[in-house]
């Protein structure tokens, strides 16, 4: 049993209330600081299953331009994002590459797809 | 030499560009023609691949790409003329635009209405005058950002940045994802200048160390950048003898302010604002040259593109009402930043337009502050006033002003009358209206 308290801010408004929360085991027991409901949620969120949504680049060949911006489809946990980026960093795709094409299916066995965030259109010429 | 004739000229096609150019043309102007010097539409969205945009305006979280996309299809589907890879190289006064580019070469453009929408430059070494050696390995933040995400280039391995804005901020958390080594954020102030989501989700996150209050004191490096000297500074931001420590790093970011880019502005013989550094504009985002209108990081530098396209709207509005000739006439009145606003923009608002629609003023505070009421006054009248929770120079505030809340009485003051925006401390208020609710 490991008793510990953990400070964050919100990000849920531009408040950014200094939440103060007591965790045990991964359960969350009990926050001060947060001004409303959400802040609470925030740092169950935050504490016991954080996730984000990660975004980079995936090189394209034939592209007019050398890479294409991809992100996660949605927020993946927070300890799977080295795996996902390594991923990333070695996926390559061919253009031309349509908005929200799938680069990167299940991304770090999160079950969750990277997308391409642009359109990239083939090298002219 | 090329010429062409327009209704409506847009000058830089970045987010305020794309939504003036389309909303003016959805406004019933004829032809309309953006242009910008970059090969592609859409600004420096393209290269800020990070996610966080749109949220007000779309709903949604996107990416930059994501979001210029969304407008590019717009202005496309609205019949919007693109010329890229286009410079402008003078407004004068009038209309007529020269610019250049390799398959026209140099071509005059006659337009009814120009839109300025060019942004903003980053503030660089010179800029913010740190002494040292001058080796490679200083970029800014934004240079940066274009290697990374666009080109596929690393700017370096250990990573010092100076200046907590927004675009270094998510270049930390970008270079760190990279692979590279950020050791430390520096921000010269005793607050940060990016977004607290910022600061959470790319330093926090990341274990980067941020220090307020610090700043760069020396670069050491004979080709490349080997090292930075750092020191504390004192209230009047003055670094302190005895606080220096070393920071080993090859590569140094500055993310220290973006500087609207007005030569074109001054070019047309606009009149400036000394605050923002962007031109003095009307509600109908017209700069103080008839017939030339202004939006986005141009007129002040904004944190949100939703609000960028918000004001480009605007501006796309007003542009095409000038070229129906149903442009607002009458009295004016002057705004003016009060105690606790840095700066109010738009600076002139029309009486009729203030009696016909919701006007929206957008405004930065001074210092940071807590529970405050966000007053817009003429006279010793309030004539509209907003509560917030927080109020942060790094966060625009916006106060729409609801229509007809400034009667045309007002004109009884005479010329010299100011619409005033201040901040008033809420929980300090000993007058008798603060009694009253009690």
């Amino acid at each position: 049993m490991t008793r510990e308290i953990r400070e964050l801010t919100c990000i849920v408004c531009p408040v950014g209330c200094r939440l103060r929360a007591a965790v045990e085991d991964g359960q969350l027991l009990d926050v001060e600081g947060n001004s409303c409901k959400r802040g609470a949620e925030y740092a169950q969120a935050e504490l016991c299953a954080p996730k984000r949504t990660v975004t980079s680049t995936v090189r394209v060949y034939g592209g007019f331009l050398p890479l294409v911006p991809v992100r996660t489809l949605e927020p993946i946990p927070k300890h799977r994002i080295g795996q996902a980026l390594i991923e990333m960093a070695k996926a390559r795709v061919n253009a031309p590459v349509d908005i929200h094409q799938v680069v990167v299916a299940d991304v770090a066995g999160t079950g969750v797809d990277v997308i391409a965030s642009r359109s990239m259109p083939e090298k002219a010429g | 030499m090329r010429i062409a004739e327009c209704d409506i000229a847009v000058i830089g096609a970045g987010p305020a560009g794309l939504a003036a150019a389309a909303r003016a043309k959805q406004c019933g102007a004829c032809r309309v023609i953006l242009m910008d010097r970059d090969r592609e539409l859409g600004g420096i969205l393209n290269q800020c691949i990070h996610n966080g945009f749109g949220l007000q305006l779309l709903s949604q979280e996107l990416t930059g790409p994501e979001y210029a996309e969304h407008f590019i299809n717009e202005a496309r589907d609205a019949g919007v003329e693109t010329m890229l890879d286009t410079m402008v190289l003078s407004v004068a006064p009038g209309g007529r635009i020269t610019a250049v580019n390799r398959s026209g070469g140099l071509m005059r453009i006659s337009a009814k209405a120009i839109i300025l929408a060019m942004g903003a430059r980053e503030r660089n070494r010179g800029a913010v005058t740190i002494p040292g050696m001058r080796p490679a390995g200083v970029f800014t933040a934004g240079a940066a950002q274009r290697f990374v995400n666009m080109e596929g280039y690393m700017p370096g391995k250990r990573i010092v940045v100076l200046g907590s804005g927004d675009i270094g901020l998510i270049m930390a958390r970008r270079l760190t994802w990279e692979g590279a080594r950020v050791e430390a954020v520096l921000e010269i102030l005793p607050f940060p200048s990016g977004l607290t989501r910022n600061i959470v989700q790319c330093l926090n996150d990341q274990g980067i160390p941020l220090y307020l209050g610090h700043t760069v004191v020396d670069v050491h490096g004979e080709e490349r950048v080997s090292g930075v000297t750092v020191a504390r500074v004192d209230d009047s931001l003055k670094p302190i003898p005895g606080t220096e420590w070393d920071i080993e790093c090859d590569t140094l970011l500055l993310s220290v302010g973006l500087i609207p880019e007005n030569e074109l502005t001054r070019d047309a013989g606009g009149e400036l604002d000394p605050v923002t550094g962007g031109p003095v504009v009307t509600d109908e985002m017209e700069t103080s040259v008839p017939g030339v209108f202004a939006c986005g990081n141009v007129v002040h530098i904004h944190d949100l593109v939703d609000n960028v396209t918000r004001e480009a709207w605007t501006a796309g509005e007003g542009a095409a009402r000038f070229v129906a000739g149903r442009q607002p006439a009458g009295l004016t009145i002057r705004t003016r930043a009060g105690d606790g606003i840095r700066y109010v923009v738009p600076h002139i608002l029309h009486l009729d337009n203030l009696a016909a629609r919701d006007v929206r003023l957008f405004m930065r505070a001074t210092r940071p502050d807590e529970r405050v009421q966000v007053e817009a006054v003429v006279g010793d009248q309030v004539v509209f006033s907003k509560f917030e929770r927080v109020v942060r120079p790094a966060e625009m505030i916006a106060l729409t002003i609801p229509r007809g809340k400034v009667s045309s009485g007002v004109a009884a003051f005479g010329s010299e009358t100011r619409l005033i925006v201040r901040v008033r401390p809420r929980d300090c208020d000993a007058g008798p209206k603060g009694g009253a609710k009690a």
